[in-house]
Parts: structure tokens; C-alpha cells; sequence
């Protein structure tokens, strides 16, 4: 099977297809940006966009990816150019340690593609799902809310 | 018989911190196991931490680990200031046993106390080397040159940059130069530095931005191979026997690997590896821990206080107070349970025994803990190798917060790796992280404390139990327990006696050794001897009907303390019904913290923390907030959420459905404040987690002493509680729907 990942196509050998699309993408593929948080969906680190949705990839099978697209962090920057996520996370030390950022941001990222003038209630809402140890998420809210008027700002 | 002696000075005097780990060879002397490194590097040894490469960019090693404290930036900034290039002139890199002498363990916020002046000795050393090589190039005098940005000039306008002094393009540099000469410019004011006191871009921010950066689970070398230790399902249980060919028959197993009574397996995908483990289906002995005892485990402080074993007596300044007729009494319990780390990073390591150039069996491993030294010293005793032969790289920790001291996966690796002399790396899951790492330790106190008729305390009595810390079962092996249990442990007693002045002060604990592995938690015992103290300071102040800022300032003349308790009462003097708490941190870090609490739906909601900080000389103000901000919500979920539990020798909190941690909709709004200090930087990383739980808990108290005063029919309430166990449960308390 194909599964295609940052506009690009790759085959998946049979002995992969039974995996968590987590489990390919960074054992197999080694796209290593998303990260495993918990392996039960219940911390959003491993978050990638499917069909620009976001999706838990530690639980999603790779088989039931079928046609539709990938992006992970490494396809998320316009080549050189940074996704308005990630100029906002920068302009705003957002990480610490940084392991759940790819998390936050893929999650930040297809939020303000469904809504590019959110209040900061519904950042929060939309956000509420990725855990951050290091206790960020101050700096998250205003960072998606930066992000948003960036992406504003652009149009 | 008590003893007053530290545990600390116990290790001293067993040579095991003088010596350090680092002269410890393999064999000297075989009953000290290895430990984590307590020495802070000799300044003879920090010559390779800082040098130039051919392309004039400065490499630094960042002698601490870096777990997103954001040392490598701190840290950085002073070899910025020192060696007068932009911040981003400078690769920093991770610390390495080869490249390296051992650096003290990466804990109790101490890095920029004890390793900014060595940074900056190191800077400063290649400086005045290369200033001495530009001196010769130029044909004048060391001193007729003055140091410019990147490099050096002369008075006449003829100017060097720091690459074109290298001897030969392809030399790096490092310094050799005395130190007694070198002046630092790290130790001007912080208003004449270019770096220091600025708030910068993290140093490697681009890399986490873009899923670039390394962490341990991200680690691949060619070849390399997955493999899994077979854990336990319970504690105390022992391997009796397994299927060794059933899971060697599994499609992709490499090899199932016996060592040290354990049992491996090593595949060449992930997938491959949970197969084989599966396929072992082991035989394990029966659970041999009485459960009936596991509960006994559970610390109660009046049965410590009723059967007399409170055994180290910390304080007691002798009683000049006796209680007369005119004081009040009050006698209050606290309990705070185990609590988990619970980092996002699951640990990781890939290790990799190969045959070097010179024919020496040799081992490379990449993990991420905070002492790659104490990696190091274990790998190569266990597997008898000189430790020159083991070289730990350490990369970026996904979280550490005391829980990674030691890093059990890398010893794994490096066993399993030996066996099959290929790259093997091990990946633990969350349920491995929550069962087989030591917990941070349950507390149970008792403060006795008498207020004497103008309403100041006349005697306090801290009396507590809980268990080891720094002398934690994962570091000190079972057959000198008994040796280091007789001495109180330094860890557990962190922030015990209260940092008040009080007459007639008295402080007994006892450190417990349980079942459960218990080890360092953020701040040690800092948070929950600060939520006992602090919580009872308010319900004095409250029995002395005194603003609780008021009375503590009362039981003060330390000029910080003050300066931070003035200041948070200034902040929130529009507010009604806030909560309070403060600690000095070590003696060395001050903080004062309030809270709002407002109820919603009858849960606890932290609407506002508000945190005044002196942590001294702030060297990278927006690192410093940042973890400011990160201990506040850590307080959050420790005075809301966080119990870590286990039943039958097994935890049962084994991922974040169990173990909640804080999320976005449990964010208060945050106000800090950092005072501009002059004294000597200290640090930054656990202190305001000290007093969160405690202000949230008085917070809590007052919210509700307001509605029961106003009697509001609207208001859920009926009586004020107060709130002294941890997690902080108010469905089980006095709120009542009314009317």
C-alpha cells in the first residue's frame, strides 16, 4: 500500500500495514517530528493532519489512512518559510522542553485553518486536548491568538 | 537516639562525594555502587566546554542537561557576554562523557548557582588566549588591544576576527590559558551586558519548531535494531521461567537475551519486538508483598507520633515559651500523596557496543537523564568495561523534573546491545514510565503551633513522615539501606523548617523506606513541606484575625522575604479573596504566591496565580519566567489532580486518563513579577512550585470564608473548609447546595 505524506507518496511494505500510522511514519519512515506521548490518544503529541483534520496518529491504524493526505511538522513550513504557528511560537518562547510542541502546533495550525479570528475561550477549547508537562500553555493561548492575527494579517 | 548529622555529610565521610563517582574506578572498592554525581566540576576541567571552530562560530558543550529549564540559553548568554558574539554565533551541544569531565547532576535548580562563573571561566580563558594570539599576529601588546564584537582591535583600527587567529582551519581551538588573569565580564551589572539580562530566542527553539530537534526516542544509527526488557507485572515478583523458543520463532526476532535474572528481546521492527515479549508468556513468582502491609505503607503521621518513630529530630531551639493561659492552640494534619513525573517524553536510549579503531570494545549511548556520568559508571560496572570505554551522549530530555536521574532504558540497551554487538534501541511505553520509575514520596505532617495573646506564634512543632528522597532505593542499593537510613534524608526534609521566626521551634521527621521506589519529584520535599507550613501559617493568621501577608511578616527581618511578601499583598490589595503562600527556596530563591479560586459546578477553578520572585541576578529573564509560569500550573494540578496510586504492589495510575495533569482549561491567569536583585544568581526551576499548592489551598478557604460570611442563598456554601489533603477533593466537604 501508499500512504502520502507531505505530498509525497510512499509504499508501506505488508509487514508495516497492521501499525499505528505513528509507528510507520517514525520507525519505519523516520519522520520523527511527531512524537509518542502515550499510545492511547490521550495526549496529543503525536497530532498530524489527515485531509487537513487533526488526527491521533499513535491510534490510527496506517491501513485506514487509505488515499488520504498526510502533512506532519516536517511538510507543515512552506519550504524555508515558517508556518504563522510556528513564527508565533518563536516570537513567543512557547517551548520548553519541547516534546509536545509538534503536538500543539499541528493542532494550532488545522484550528485556525476552521477559524482565523478565534477568542481566546475558544483556543483554549480547541487546545484542551494536548497536555504540556512543562506547563506552557499560557504562552500556547497567546500564541495561537499571534498565530491567528499573523495568518490575518498575510491574507 | 537522634541524629542530627545530614545524609549528605554521611555520603562525605564515605568518601562517595569528595571522590565522586569520577575516581571511583570499576573494582576499587566494590561494595559503593555507582552514584549520581554530586561534585560540581573542577574548574581545572572545564577548559573543553567552550571553544572556537574553523569557521569562527563559538561550540559550546552545556555542561548541564538540558530538560527545557532553558540552562542551554542561560548559560550560553553568559559565553556571549564573555566572549562578545551574538548569541547565535554559538552551536550549543548537548553535554558528552567523551568531551567532557563529569558535571554534577542536573537537579535542584542549581545550574546557574553553581556552573554560570565556570561558564564563564571558560569563556573568559579562550578569550584571553586568543587575545594573547592577536597580540603576536598584530605585533603589540596584549594589553594595547581591545576586545570588539566577534574579535579584536587595536588602537591604530587594525582589526581581527576571532577565525582569522586559528592557527589552521582545520584546528579547534580550546583554551589553555591560566585562569588566575582572566577577568569576567559576566560580572559586570547586568545593565552593561549585551547578554545577560536580556531575553532571548531559546537556543535551539528552530529545531523543536520544525520536529527537528533529537530527542532520545528520535536517535537512529544505521542498523539498528528495536529491543524491550520484560518488566515485571507487579512489584515484587521474580522471573521463574519463559518461552525462550517461542519468541525466538517470531517473524523478525533477532535474539532473546538473558542477563542479571532478566530477560530481552531484540527484533528488528518495534512491532517485532512486542511479539517476542508476548511470546515469552513467563512464569512469574507469587506476589510476595502483603497487601495488608502495602497499606500500613500508607504514612499516618499520628501513628508515627503514637508509636514515638519519629527519629530525626531537624530543630528544636528548646522552649523559652512555656504555653501559658492566654495562648490558642491549634493542632493541624496534611497529607499529600505519591505523585509522578509524568514528563511527555517517555524514556529512551539506543545504545551501541562496536569495536573501535584501537581494538577496544567500546559502547556509544544516546539517552537523555539528567546525570549521563551516573549512565556511564552503571553501564560499565555492570557490564565490566573501564568507564573510558562507555561513552554516554546526552541529548535534549523531553521533561526530567527530578524523575530521570537515573535512566533505567539505557542500562537495558546497553545490556541487550552487548549481546548482539549491533545498535539496539529500547523505547519505554507510558504505562513502563508510571510503573517502573520511582514516584516522588506521600507526606503526612502534624503542626502543633500556639499563639500567644497578641497573636504571634509561641511554639511550632512540625512533626512529619514520608520516605527517602536524595537516598532513594533507585540510587542506594538494598544492602546500605541500613547504613544511610540510621541519617535524615537532606531531600525529604527540603523546606521542613518553616522560615519563620519563632521562639520556641521544633522539627522531627522520619524518612521511611516503602515498597514503592521513592525518589526526587520537583523540588524534592520542598512543595509538600511547603503546603503544610504555608497552609498552617494561614490558619494561624486566620486564628489571630490577621492578614496572613501581615503575619508572616511579623515572623520575619529577612529583608528578600519581605520584599516578596510586601509585594504580592501590593498586587492583589483590590482583591478579596485571595489565598497566600511563600518559601524561600533553598535559602537562596524567594517567592510569594496568591491565588484565586472560584467554584464551577462545584469543582475548584484556579481563576488567577500572582507570584512575586527573587531568584537574585536574573541572567535570562524570559527562561526565568517561563519556569516561573510552568510551576505555577504544576501547583495547579499537585493542589487539584495529581496522585499517583498503586494497589497490590502494581500502579494503577498508568497513563493521563488516571493521572490527570493540567490542561488548558485549567489555567489560571498568571502574574509574576521577578525582583531586580543584585544578589548572586540561584534558581529558578522548582522554587515557585513550593508555595502554588498552598496559596490555592488557602485560596480556596477564603473564597468560601466570603460566601459563608455574606451568606449569599445563591452561594453553595454553608461552611468554610479548610483544606489540608492533596489532591484538593471539595465533593467530599461541607459545600451544600443551600436553601
Amino acid at each position: 500500500m501508499k500512504i502520502r505524506i507531505n505530498r509525497q507518496d510512499y509504499d508501506i511494505p505488508q509487514k508495516w500495514v497492521h501499525e499505528s500510522l505513528l509507528s510507520v511514519l517514525r520507525d519505519y519512515l523516520a519522520f520523527t517530528g511527531t512524537k509518542f506521548g502515550c499510545g492511547k490518544g490521550l495526549c496529543g503529541a503525536c497530532t498530524v493532519h489527515m485531509d487537513g483534520q487533526i488526527v491521533r496518529s499513535c491510534v490510527l491504524p496506517v491501513d485506514a489512512v487509505k488515499d488520504r493526505p498526510i502533512t506532519t511538522i516536517e511538510g507543515l513550513a512552506d519550504g524555508q518559510n515558517l508556518h504563522p504557528v510556528q513564527v508565533a511560537w518563536k516570537a513567543l518562547s512557547v517551548p520548553q522542553c519541547g516534546y509536545c510542541q509538534v503536538g500543539q502546533i499541528m493542532t494550532a495550525a488545522a484550528f485556525l485553518e476552521k477559524n482565523n479570528d478565534p477568542s481566546r475561550a475558544e483556543v483554549i477549547q480547541a487546545m484542551n486536548g494536548n497536555l504540556c508537562r512543562c506547563g506552557t500553555y499560557d504562552r500556547i493561548q497567546n500564541g495561537v491568538l499571534y498565530a491567528a492575527k499573523i495568518r490575518r494579517e498575510k491574507v | 537516639m537522634k541524629s542530627k548529622q545530614s545524609r549528605r555529610q554521611f555520603l562525605i565521610k564515605m568518601g562517595w562525594v569528595a571522590g565522586g563517582i569520577t575516581v571511583l574506578g570499576v573494582g576499587s572498592c566494590s561494595v559503593i555502587p555507582p552514584l549520581p554525581t554530586f561534585k560540581v566540576t573542577p574548574p581545572d576541567d572545564i577548559n573543553s566546554w567552550v571553544q572556537l571552530k574553523p569557521d569562527g562560530r563559538i561550540l559550546f558543550y552545556v555542561p548541564r542537561a538540558e530538560m527545557g529549564q532553558g540552562i542551554s540559553t542561560g548559560l550560553a548568554q553568559i559565553v556571549a557576554e564573555e566572549m562578545n558574539v551574538p548569541l547565535s554565533q554559538i552551536d550549543c551541544h548537548y553535554q558528552s562523557t567523551a568531551v567532557m569531565a563529569p558535571c554534577q547532576m542536573t537537579v535542584g535548580s542549581q545550574s546557574m548557582e553553581n556552573y554560570w562563573r565556570l561558564t564563564a571561566q571558560s569563556a573568559a580563558t579562550l578569550r584571553v588566549h586568543l587575545q594573547a594570539l592577536a597580540a603576536e599576529h598584530l605585533a603589540v601588546a596584549a594589553a594595547e588591544i581591545r576586545l570588539v564584537e566577534s574579535g579584536f582591535e587595536t588602537e591604530q583600527g587594525l582589526h581581527l576576527q576571532y577565525k582569522e587567529l586559528l592557527p589552521n582551519s582545520s584546528i579547534v581551538l580550546t583554551a589553555q590559558a591560566s585562569r588566575a588573569t582572566v577577568t569576567l565580564l559576566s560580572e559586570r551589572d547586568n545593565s552593561e551586558c549585551t547578554s545577560i539580562g536580556k531575553s532571548v530566542v531559546a537556543v535551539n527553539l528552530d529545531r523543536i519548531i520544525t520536529g527537528q530537534e533529537t530527542y532520545s526516542r528520535d536517535k537512529r544509527i544505521d542498523g539498528m535494531l528495536h529491543g524491550q526488557v520484560l518488566h515485571p507485572p507487579q512489584l515484587g515478583v521474580a522471573l521463574l521461567a519463559f518461552d525462550k523458543a517461542a519468541a525466538e520463532s517470531e517473524v523478525d526476532v533477532i535474539a532473546v537475551v538473558e542477563f542479571d535474572d532478566q530477560v530481552g528481546v531484540i527484533a528488528e521492527t518495534p512491532m517485532a519486538v512486542a511479539k517476542g515479549i508476548l511470546a515469552l508468556s513467563p512464569r512469574w513468582s507469587n506476589f510476595d508483598i502483603n497487601t495488608g502491609a502495602l497499606e500500613q505503607e500508607q504514612m499516618d503521621i499520628d501513628v508515627s507520633i503514637e508509636q514515638d518513630t519519629l527519629d530525626h529530630e531537624l530543630l528544636d531551639t528548646g522552649s523559652d515559651s512555656a504555653s501559658s493561659a492566654d495562648t490558642t492552640s491549634l493542632s493541624m494534619r496534611f497529607d499529600t500523596p505519591m505523585v509522578a513525573h509524568a514528563a511527555m517524553e517517555p524514556r529512551s536510549a539506543l545504545a551501541h557496543w562496536h569495536t573501535n579503531e584501537k581494538d577496544h570494545t567500546v559502547c556509544d549511548i544516546w539517552t537523555a537523564c539528567q546525570d549521563p556520568w551516573l549512565v556511564q559508571s552503571t553501564v560499565s560496572k555492570l557490564l565490566s568495561v573501564g568507564r573510558s570505554h562507555v561513552t554516554v551522549h546526552n541529548l535534549r530530555l523531553g521533561g526530567g523534573f527530578g524523575g530521570r536521574v537515573v535512566c533505567q532504558a539505557a542500562l537495558e540497551a546497553a545490556c541487550l546491545s552487548k549481546a548482539v554487538d549491533k545498535p539496539v534501541k529500547v523505547q519505554w511505553s507510558r504505562e513502563d514510565e508510571f510503573r517502573y520509575n520511582y514516584v516522588g514520596p506521600q507526606f503526612s505532617t502534624r503542626i502543633d503551633a500556639q499563639l500567644t495573646a497578641d497573636g504571634r506564634i509561641g511554639r511550632w512543632h512540625h512533626r512529619a513522615v514520608a520516605s527517602p528522597i536524595l537516598t532513594s532505593s533507585a540510587f542506594i542499593p538494598s544492602y546500605l539501606h541500613w547504613a544511610v537510613d540510621k541519617l535524615p534524608d537532606p531531600g525529604t526534609s527540603r523546606g521542613m523548617v518553616a522560615p519563620y521566626t519563632i521562639s520556641d521551634k521544633q522539627v522531627d521527621f522520619a524518612d521511611v523506606r516503602i515498597t514503592m521506589p521513592t525518589g526526587p519529584w520537583r523540588g524534592l520535599g520542598a512543595a509538600p513541606n511547603a503546603f503544610a507550613v504555608e497552609s498552617a501559617m494561614d490558619e494561624l493568621a486566620n486564628k489571630a484575625a490577621k492578614h496572613p501577608i501581615d503575619f508572616r511578616l511579623e515572623h520575619t527581618d529577612d529583608e528578600r522575604f519581605i520584599a516578596v511578601l510586601e509585594r504580592i499583598k501590593q498586587m492583589t490589595s483590590s482583591e478579596p479573596t485571595v489565598g497566600y503562600a511563600a518559601t524561600i527556596y533553598k535559602e537562596v530563591t524567594y517567592v510569594a504566591v496568591a491565588a484565586l479560586v472560584v467554584l464551577e459546578g462545584g469543582r475548584p477553578l484556579v481563576q488567577q496565580l500572582w507570584c512575586v520572585h527573587d531568584c537574585g541576578r536574573v541572567i535570562s529573564p524570559n527562561q526565568v519566567r517561563a519556569q516561573i509560569e510552568g510551576n505555577l500550573v504544576w501547583g495547579v494540578g499537585m493542589a487539584l489532580q495529581e496522585q499517583f496510586r498503586f494497589e497490590n504492589g502494581i500502579a494503577s495510575t498508568l497513563n493521563f486518563d488516571t493521572y490527570r495533569l493540567p490542561r488548558q482549561m485549567d489555567m489560571p491567569k498568571l502574574a509574576i513579577e521577578l525582583i531586580d536583585s543584585r544578589h548572586a544568581p540561584s534558581g529558578a526551576a522548582e522554587a515557585a512550585l513550593a508555595p502554588a499548592a498552598a496559596s490555592i489551598a488557602n485560596a480556596l478557604f477564603a473564597m468560601e470564608s466570603a460566601l459563608e460570611n455574606a451568606g449569599q442563598p445563591t452561594a453553595q456554601i454553608t461552611k468554610a473548609h479548610r483544606y489540608r489533603r492533596l489532591p484538593i477533593h471539595t465533593a467530599k466537604t461541607e459545600i451544600r447546595p443551600s436553601g
